[in-house]
């Protein structure tokens, strides 16, 4: 039996539920604002209401506010948004066990199984609509198809446009539907490579799909058949949740409030994040191996002599690092990584180094932190003009809880 | 034609996840696969009580089903021991000897010596 698979995607995700929590703004066109002060923040999404005025994701908001003078604007509630995300995972779980989130509001499902159950996809599709909508008020796209790139596509291209909010795109489709659009189109097409793409002559997926495999190989290796693949709908890959299973990185970056200019104020920040990547290490009890950092497109790696969690550790690896390769300009990103992780339970001994107390510290701080909020001890060093700690400890991904 | 078989990296490679959001799924199936035993009415504990009541007595092998570290166990063996104030019975199979909580047990089988 071929498989079926459906992508399902929420439409104008985080607004969408500031609408169906507050009914007073169902009517009015509601944005949701990385800061509602400030006239440069970033759209980060739009309602259909306002989307019609032309308003469209990461616009800026005064730019917005010009569009549509009667804007509604709304602090974004990250906390909420990813709450429901795992509700809607967990309503997709009714309809068949195989449910993949792939974003906060895009989770793909393989219903292969669920057919002879719930009955054909079209009407699996539409009950799962008719679900979501009763239970979150929010309204789901489906697209659908026999793998996850023609059911991402059908989502994306048709789906997303037509009345029903469902779209079937199988291999008998892909020429009449697909295969007319432009290159840009396509799943895994970003600006530069449809630039690229696009000096080959290659301008429609139907061009990618007949185009000779062996030439794009040449020129990208492995990318290019996958592109090639994707152009004629072949995707072996499963719908699976492995990925979430086991860790093989624990990162955090920021992007900056202003330019940090001078070493001692990159410090605070490095520090911060040394801090908050090896609390997630500890809590999963894991060593890591390597250490990476990455600021302002730069990225630099080092392997420790041994695996560690310990903040001050990782620090002052990593710190080393950077000023060894930092040119000096003034940074608006700075990322940490930890990888190759190890179980903490067998730690290499260290014979003449007394750093058992430097091990413990680490989790009686996060013990602290767990029963008394993240804000419940910090580093005297956050206090400092340059410290963001506090700030980002209301925060999810750089906006508001 | 080549076909490519990358098991998921398609889409582990493009996949965007805050960090918190991915906490919260780990969290949520590691919970989905801990071991839910089935509610219990009052019957089924009376029944439940009888057998075991009766198992002791009776000095007649029981299999207990229980919950351990959030995982299904089962146990055969004679009672030795009920413990009606702490709750607890000590159920033995040779040498082998368990302790189990009376709320952690959720079915009981009488099992007749071949």
């Amino acid at each position: 039996m071929q498989p079926v698979i459906f992508l399902v995607d929420i439409q104008s995700f985080y607004a969408s539920i500031e609408k169906a929590d507050d009914p007073i703004l169902q009517y009015h066109p509601v944005v949701v604002s990385s800061d509602p002060e400030r006239p440069n923040g970033i759209i980060l999404a739009a309602c259909p209401i306002a989307k019609s005025y032309g308003i469209q994701n990461a616009d800026l908001l005064w730019e917005a506010k010009q569009k549509c003078p009667d804007l509604v604007v709304v602090r974004p509630r990250m906390q909420v948004y990813l709450d429901t995300s795992i509700e809607l995972t967990k309503i997709l779980e009714r309809f068949s066990d195989q449910v993949e989130p792939y974003s906060i509001d895009e989770q793909f499902m393989d219903i292969t199984g669920s057919i002879k159950l719930f009955g054909a996809p079209r009407q699996i599709a539409q009950q799962i609509q008719t679900v979501i909508q009763q239970e979150l008020h929010l309204y789901a796209r489906i697209g659908i198809g026999p793998n996850k790139v023609l059911a991402k596509m059908a989502c994306d291209h048709f789906a997303k446009k037509n009345k029903t909010g469902i779209f079937g795109l199988d291999k008998e489709k892909i020429a009449e539907h697909l295969w007319p659009l432009p290159i840009e189109k396509m799943f895994g097409v970003g600006p530069r490579m449809s630039r690229h793409l696009r000096q080959m002559g290659i301008r429609t997926i139907g061009q990618l799909a007949s185009f000779p495999l062996d030439r794009l190989k040449k020129r990208w290796g492995i990318n290019g058949n996958v592109l090639w693949m994707t152009a004629n709908g072949i995707d072996l890959s499963p719908v699976s949740t492995k990925s979430f299973e086991q860790q093989k990185s624990i990162g955090h970056m920021m992007t900056l409030p202003r330019r940090y200019h001078t070493a001692e104020e990159i410090q605070v920040i490095m520090l911060e994040l040394c801090e908050e990547v090896c609390r997630r290490a500890r809590s999963h009890h894991l060593l890591g191996k390597t250490g990476q950092v990455t600021w302002d497109g730069c990225q630099r790696q080092l392997t420790l002599s041994h695996p560690t969690n310990q903040t001050i550790l990782l620090f002052r690896h990593l710190w080393d690092l950077f000023q060894r390769h930092w040119d000096g300009e003034p940074i608006r990103f700075l990322g940490v990584q930890l990888t190759q992780l190890v179980s903490d339970h067998h730690v290499q001994l260290s014979l003449f180094e007394q750093d058992h107390k430097q091990f413990s510290l680490g989790y009686v701080m996060d013990d602290l932190k767990k029963r008394f909020g993240p804000t419940a001890i910090i580093r005297a060093i956050s206090l400092t003009p340059a410290g963001q700690a506090l700030d980002r400890a209301q925060k999810i991904g750089g906006h508001y809880k | 034609m080549s076909i490519l078989n990358r098991q998921n990296m398609l889409w582990e490679g493009s996949r965007m996840f805050l960090p918190e959001h991915r906490e919260k799924l780990q969290k949520y199936y590691q919970q989905s696969k801990e071991f839910v035993p089935p509610k219990l009415d009052e019957q089924a504990l009376e029944e439940i009580n009888r057998v075991i009541l009766e198992g002791l007595e009776g000095e007649h092998p029981l299999l207990i089903y229980y919950v351990k570290n959030k995982k299904p166990q089962q146990f055969c063996g004679f009672i030795v021991r009920i413990h009606s104030h702490e709750r607890w019975l000590k159920i033995a199979n040779g040498r082998i000897t368990r302790t189990i909580h009376f709320d952690t047990i959720y079915r009981v089988e009488k099992k007749v010596p071949l």
